[in-house]
């Protein structure tokens, strides 16, 4: 039985070689911290779904279906430009250091979810420079330029509080169903 | 989209353009003026004319009901004359300021149709002579 003695030994001399004293005190700690830390993690959080608040549908939800950062999102049938989901905002809100055109374009898109047609603002954002991220160009009932009101073309942000700044991104608010 | 064709070929068969979609006036005001006009036709100062204070007294004559009818965002959007109308009718019981006078008198497809094929040239001076009017 030498051989297991020796190899009893070989094995206890490099691992206390390899490893300091306290380094089983140090994995615990970690160990410990880790699992607690482990429900702080943002995984998951993603999926789940909080209740539709007022009229209007909340995005990623059964209401209003689809990844807003997305150029197949319904309510994006009609953009002709950046999303601002993909720019620091979202399919709603400016990013920050910009400032939303109240003049707009507008449109109609059919919701997957609930069968309807809703009337979708275009408001961009404007203030920065190109954003350059998640450019769409989808036009559905965009009109050419001698029908202004209707034609997506122009650059909305001339309706900003100054004049002819930049254009940033573009948002789609939904203003209600197109009955 | 299943249905496409036979709603095509159903067109085709009466030789007849489909119809744009009949909206309610609330909804053509959205699609086809609130963009620039703003939800409560309010405007945008020194750029987009308000309609809240003038819509009415306009209305009221005969000059500034020529002059509604002809604008260009009115006589060119994509409406018929009936939606015209009805979309006139809506704006001034909804987005004014200035009460309806019990004599007002509805627009009509006919009325609209008379006047918004003939242009207006002088948008603004046309705009501006029936203000001095109003504020007299």
């Amino acid at each position: 039985m030498k051989w297991l003695d020796r190899m009893a030994e070989g094995s206890g001399r490099a691992l206390a070689r390899r490893t300091s004293r306290r380094s089983l005190l140090a994995g615990i700690g970690t160990l410990l911290l880790g699992a607690a830390a482990m429900p702080l993690l943002p995984v998951a959080r993603g999926a789940e779904t909080k209740p539709p608040t007022g009229k209007k549908p909340v995005a990623g939800t059964a209401a209003d279906p689809g990844d807003p950062a997305s150029c197949d999102y319904w309510r994006h049938c009609a953009i002709d430009g950046f999303l601002c989901s993909c720019c620091g905002g979202s399919q709603t809100k400016c990013p920050p250091g910009t400032e939303m055109s109240a003049i707009t374009w507008i449109g109609t898109c059919h919701n997957p979810a609930d069968g309807k047609d809703y009337v979708i603002s275009y408001n961009d954002c404007c203030g920065k420079s190109s954003c350059g991220r998640c450019f769409c160009n989808r036009n559905e009932r965009d009109t050419p330029l001698y029908q202004p009101g209707q034609s997506n073309d122009y650059n909305w942000c001339s309706g900003s509080t100054q004049a002819n700044i930049p254009y940033h991104c573009s948002t789609a608010r939904i203003v209600g169903t197109a009955e | 989209m299943r249905s496409a064709p036979w709603i095509l070929a159903a067109a085709f068969a009466f030789g007849a353009v489909p119809p744009a979609q009949a909206y309610q006036p609330r909804v053509n005001f959205q699609l086809q003026c609130m963009g620039c006009h703003h939800a409560d036709g309010a405007g945008e100062e020194g750029r987009v004319p308000s309609v809240r204070r003038t819509l009415v007294p306009f209305s009221s004559s005969a000059e500034g009901r020529d002059f509604v009818m002809r604008v260009p965002g009115v006589a060119q959007a994509p409406l018929s004359d009936a939606d015209i109308a009805a979309l006139l009718n809506w704006m001034v019981r909804n987005l004014s300021d200035v009460p309806l006078p019990a004599a007002f008198a509805d627009y009509t497809a006919d009325e609209v149709g008379r006047a918004r094929h003939r242009p207006l040239p002088a948008v603004r001076d046309t705009r501006a002579m029936l203000l001095s009017r109003i504020s007299e």
